[in-house]
């Protein structure tokens, strides 16, 4: 019989990925993820990997939407699915979200994609900003000093 | 049908030099045509590539992506000891040109970037000195507007101040690389911009929108917005765009340039301007193409202006090494440009030993994938710590040099490879000297020492390992004092034809470890000032 966690609860609500409210915790896995397509699992990835909180879930979707239209995705889509299950075995049912990923537990292949993904998330000048709470690129500041600012704790 | 149109000025490419010369003749009433094989840029293409790097993703997002780059930008094919260099992704075709989408760097060369040759032996001199030039590049900096401080103990004299204040240094320049750079010795200062720090002549000061290529306030100077509207109302210019000129014709003596045969992009069709001066303004690899292009039967056979064997020669760029720091703390808020830089490589650098360079640190420049080098320090004994990952990013700050270059390089036609138009490209071969590579040793020695100044916690290796980005190619169709030595003379007319001029970086006969694009301006307005016999 199923244990219905809150996890899994929420994974089967939505259908994509939960977002679970722990300090500094962006995503959670489940062990049916057998069942995504291919794009699905790249959404689930980039979930994953990416520095989004639960109360910004549609920033993280409007992001994979887009990610997913681009030509990045040719080179992650295809072991997606593959890697979204080999990362479902390193977590129980009682984990509720991840902050480390154990990559010994992955293939060298899963492992290669798992960090180039994670390293062009991260370059994306909208991610970086999105960390240290800085407005979008191209949203006017209207004050020329607001870069001496003492930068407040992220 | 053949279109003809006659002129006095005959200006080939509208980018910032072609510009700005139409510019100042244009008070001279005179008629003046200006030519560029590239489309005009408007303020709603602007709106719109900012929502498309949005929509798509794309940082990168430019004004030429909407145009084919084998019509538009004819691809040349370019190589650095086997990796290619990709000189179409930074030059831009268009009225404006390349100064549409630049950073607004305004650096000055020093005086001693003028005399290589004769004091450290490499390159070739300028066949004018810095004393010659410097009141030329003050007018430059008043012409676009930029703004800096009189606060580098590293340049050379100047005889006025800038037009206007310097932006304010940033959280990290003045809490974290300054007072690195002065625990080993070295002085951090202003970085001069034609990006305005208080409004200037009807432009808005930087709104801190950080998307300086676009730049919605109109704070960084773009010729469309400044010198382009300006022209436009001028009744004896026009600047025709998405014309392409395909050859300059000689006459039967060889002496005199006598028509532009251009066609139109669109469809073909032909068009000669006649013209008493022609001036060949389109860059640092089209003009030297141009040239090679227009060869013909008599004493030019090899070119325009190469009865020495000079064109092509001494091709030169930038090499831009850089390196990513962990700094341990959170680095603050940018402007989307760098506040402080470093000369001290320009001046402290035993130049016969290893080039100069000058220093860029920045928060995480948009232009430098952090992202690379964050996961990567954030694996430990084969665990990603994603959190680590989350909480090291606002601490990323990059540390890139632009360094001078020996200019090995040269440029030819690539017979092998030809554009839409069924001309001949341009072939590259980049040089690097094992005395270019000693800024990136320097770099590498330099890294470490920094970092512990700065209290980092990681330094990344220098990246890339040692090729030119393509930004500022220049040198293939050098000032000299005779024809021997290079392809046109101190007024910047080509040798052996008494009505051809040409402005752009490739007339450098060595370009420094600064930016060329106010050197670019003020020869423009020498040239100006030569044809109106003021200089």
């Amino acid at each position: 019989m199923e244990n219905i966690t809150r996890r899994r609860f929420i994974d089967q609500s939505t259908k994509l990925l939960a977002f679970i409210p722990l300090v500094n915790v962006i995503a959670c896995i489940s062990d049916n993820d057998s069942v995504l397509s291919p794009e699905d699992s790249l959404k689930k990835l980039i979930f994953i990997i990416g520095p989004w909180t639960i109360e910004d879930k549609p920033i993280a979707e409007d992001f994979a939407k887009r990610f997913l239209k681009t030509a990045h995705i040719d080179q992650y889509l295809p072991n997606s699915e593959k890697l979204v299950q080999g990362l479902a075995k390193q977590f129980s049912n009682e984990t509720l979200a991840i902050k480390d990923i154990d990559l010994k537990k992955l293939s060298e292949s899963e492992q290669k994609l798992l960090i180039d993904l994670s390293q062009q998330i991260h370059s994306f000048l909208e991610v970086r900003f999105y960390i240290s709470n800085e407005p979008l690129s191209g949203e006017c500041q209207g004050d020329p000093k607001w870069h001496t600012q003492i930068p407040k704790k992220i | 049908m053949n279109q003809e149109i006659k002129t006095d000025y005959c200006i080939v490419g509208g980018g910032i030099a072609g510009i700005i010369l139409a510019s100042k003749l244009a008070a001279s009433g005179k008629k003046i045509v200006i030519l560029d094989q590239g489309p005009r840029f408007t303020e709603q293409d602007r709106a719109e590539m900012l929502v498309k790097s949005r929509e798509q993703l794309n940082d990168y997002a430019d004004y030429n992506d909407n145009v084919d780059p084998e019509i538009i930008t004819p691809l040349s094919s370019a190589s650095a000891e086997g990796q290619i260099v990709e000189w179409t992704n930074y030059r831009l075709f268009g009225i404006g040109g390349t100064a549409l989408h630049f950073e607004g760097i305004m650096m000055r060369p020093v005086e001693n970037d003028m005399k290589v040759k004769t004091l450290y032996g490499y390159g070739r001199d300028w066949p004018i000195t810095y004393s010659e030039l410097e009141p030329w590049l003050l007018k430059a900096e008043n012409e676009v507007g930029v703004s800096g401080n009189d606060d580098n103990p590293y340049a050379s004299f100047r005889s006025g101040t800038y037009p206007m204040q310097g932006h304010q240094f940033s959280y990290f320049d003045s809490e974290i690389f300054g007072p690195a750079l002065k625990k080993l010795g070295i002085t951090g200062h202003s970085c001069p911009r034609s990006i305005n720090s208080v409004p200037y002549k009807g432009r808005s000061g930087c709104q801190a929108c950080r998307a300086c290529k676009f730049c919605p306030s109109g704070a960084r100077y773009s010729p469309d917005r400044v010198h382009v509207p300006f022209l436009d109302k001028q009744a004896n210019v026009s600047i025709l765009e998405n014309l392409s000129v395909r050859k300059l014709e000689t006459n039967s003596k060889g002496d005199k340039i006598i028509a532009a045969h251009a066609v139109h992009i669109k469809d073909r069709s032909p068009v000669t301007i006649l013209a008493q001066n022609f001036i060949v303004a389109m860059g640092g690899v089209e003009t030297p193409r141009m040239l090679l292009l227009s060869a013909d039967n008599g004493i030019h056979k090899e070119g325009l202006g190469n009865m020495g064997g000079q064109l092509g020669v001494g091709f030169n760029d930038h090499d831009t090494p850089y390196i990513t720091f962990d700094v341990g703390q959170p680095v603050g808020s940018r402007l989307g440009f760098e506040t402080m830089v470093s000369e001290h490589f320009r001046k402290h650098s035993n130049r016969a030993e290893q080039p100069t360079f000058t220093m860029f640190a920045s928060p995480a420049m948009d232009w430098f994938p952090v992202g690379n080098e964050a996961t990567t320090w954030s694996i430990q004994e084969n665990i990603l710590s994603l959190k680590n990952l989350t909480d090291r990013i606002p601490n990323m700050a990059t540390l890139s040099i632009m360094t001078e270059t020996e200019g090995k390089g040269f440029l030819e036609l690539d017979k092998s490879k030809l554009d839409h138009f069924g001309s001949p490209v341009a072939k590259v071969t980049m040089k690097l000297t094992d005395w270019d590579r000693r800024a990136q040793t320097k770099l590498s020695e330099l890294a470490p020492e920094l970092a512990e100044a700065m209290l980092a916690k990681k330094v990344s290796e220098v990246t890339p390992p040692g090729y030119g980005l393509g930004y500022h190619p220049s040198g293939a169709t050098a000032m000299a004092n005779n024809p021997e030595e290079g392809v046109c003379d101190e007024n910047l007319k080509v040798y052996g034809l008494n009505n051809l001029y040409l402005v752009s970086n490739s007339v450098f006969p060595h370009m420094g470890s600064n930016p060329p694009t106010l050197t670019i301006i003020a020869l423009a307005l020498r040239l100006a000032a030569h044809f109106e016999g003021k200089k």
